[in-house]
């Protein structure tokens, strides 16, 4: 980034890579929280884990104002609609992270009133399995997301 | 603490059940706990034909056949393979019900000073689907409301005095009713997405129909 010739007190990069960086510490995660998941996804951004520390704890609840889409808990088929219609009101770029064995794939919820893994109704850029996960695997998940995020560098979700 | 004694009523269902349920209010059970009912259809039955062959295959498991090999290379006996037939699959079950149905209504005495439990109480009615001959009691308990229409959901139960009743818990495109034991289990109705029982490794799979009605 930097070399030589620069002047001191700068650096230079790409705009894809400032931009991919400038996006990857500021998430602002919209909690679709529809069961005991949400317990962990509480602990989680407390302060005793601490998402702050990743730019990414800032829910906002409304989707116009978020880029994450944090879908946190089991989603029936009555539901689905509505989570589809969140995921439509959001901006670009925007990714969503399946939070729990329910979101991923149904978990054990193979029944008459379960969506079979969320990615059936949206695209997921990122599944975090357990139940419910560990912290320690939410803040894994977070930063895999951030990776992603920096290599897509300036293109829209 | 003295252990509960539940008053437990069996009762025609319709005006019986409703004169019963009227008198226990009256006696002071001031709480509906609970409303449910049971689908007594498959009762006593055993298995149905698929599933005892599934049992019979299931027997023979890969660790039974392990055991038994590591036995008789030890030159040692363990037993036989044990094959249940049909019988050894029903023996035991209780008889098969006439009626189809029964709902039971939980009651409770609480005492609206201290918030102590002072009895309890519980109404069971069994019947048959045709004709409709629950009668509501949400006239006695508000929650009865709630808990009928949760009733109707699930299992398909009507009450004479609520021809329009509503679903509680399930949409309102939903065909059938899940927890009757003749709804297939691998039936699925989903608002958006793929549709029931279509392999997920079909490209249509996660195509997103434009389902949603934007006013």
């Amino acid at each position: 980034m930097t070399d030589d010739y620069s002047p001191a007190g700068t650096i230079t990069t790409k705009l894809e890579d400032a931009l991919g960086w400038a996006r990857k510490y500021s998430l602002w995660p919209y909690p679709f929280v529809t069961a005991c998941c949400g317990m962990e996804y509480m602990s989680v951004s407390a302060s005793h884990y601490d998402l702050d520390r990743f730019g990414a704890a800032f829910p906002r609840f409304s989707p116009r104002q978020a880029d994450v889409l944090m879908v946190v808990g089991t989603v029936s088929h009555k539901i689905a609609p509505v989570l589809r219609r969140i995921y439509d009101q959001m901006a670009s770029p925007k990714w969503v992270i399946a939070f729990g064995v329910c979101t991923c794939t149904g978990g054990f919820y193979n029944d008459y009133s379960t969506v079979q893994g969320i990615d059936t109704i949206l695209p997921v850029d990122l599944y975090i399995p357990g139940c419910p996960p560990r912290p320690e695997t939410v803040i894994q998940g977070i930063m895999l997301l951030q990776e992603k995020i920096q290599k897509m560098g300036g293109k829209l979700g | 603490m003295t252990a509960m004694v539940w008053d437990v009523r069996r009762v025609e269902p319709g005006e019986p059940a409703f004169e019963l349920l009227k008198k226990l209010k009256e006696d002071g059970y001031n709480v509906l706990v609970d409303f449910t009912a049971v689908d007594y259809s498959a009762w006593g039955k055993g298995p149905k034909g698929d599933e005892t062959d599934d049992l019979k295959r299931a027997v023979p498991t890969e660790a039974h056949n392990l055991v038994h090999e590591i036995a008789s290379a030890r030159g040692e006996e363990y037993g036989t393979p044990h094959l249940p037939g049909k019988d050894t699959l029903t023996e035991g079950l209780p008889a098969p019900r006439k009626e189809r149905f029964e709902v039971v209504w939980r009651l409770m005495k609480l005492d609206p000073e201290t918030g102590d439990d002072r009895g309890r109480a519980a109404v069971y009615a069994a019947f048959d689907e045709e004709p409709p001959v629950l009668r509501s009691a949400a006239s006695l308990w508000p929650v009865a409301d709630w808990l009928e229409r949760e009733v109707w959901d699930m299992f398909g139960i009507r009450f004479v005095d609520r021809p329009d009743i509503k679903r509680l818990l399930l949409y309102e495109e939903f065909k059938g009713h899940p927890l009757r034991k003749d709804y297939p289990i691998t039936r699925r109705q989903p608002l958006i997405g793929p549709k029931a029982g279509e392999p997920a490794g079909n490209p249509s799979f996660n195509h997103l129909e434009p389902t949603i009605k934007y006013e």
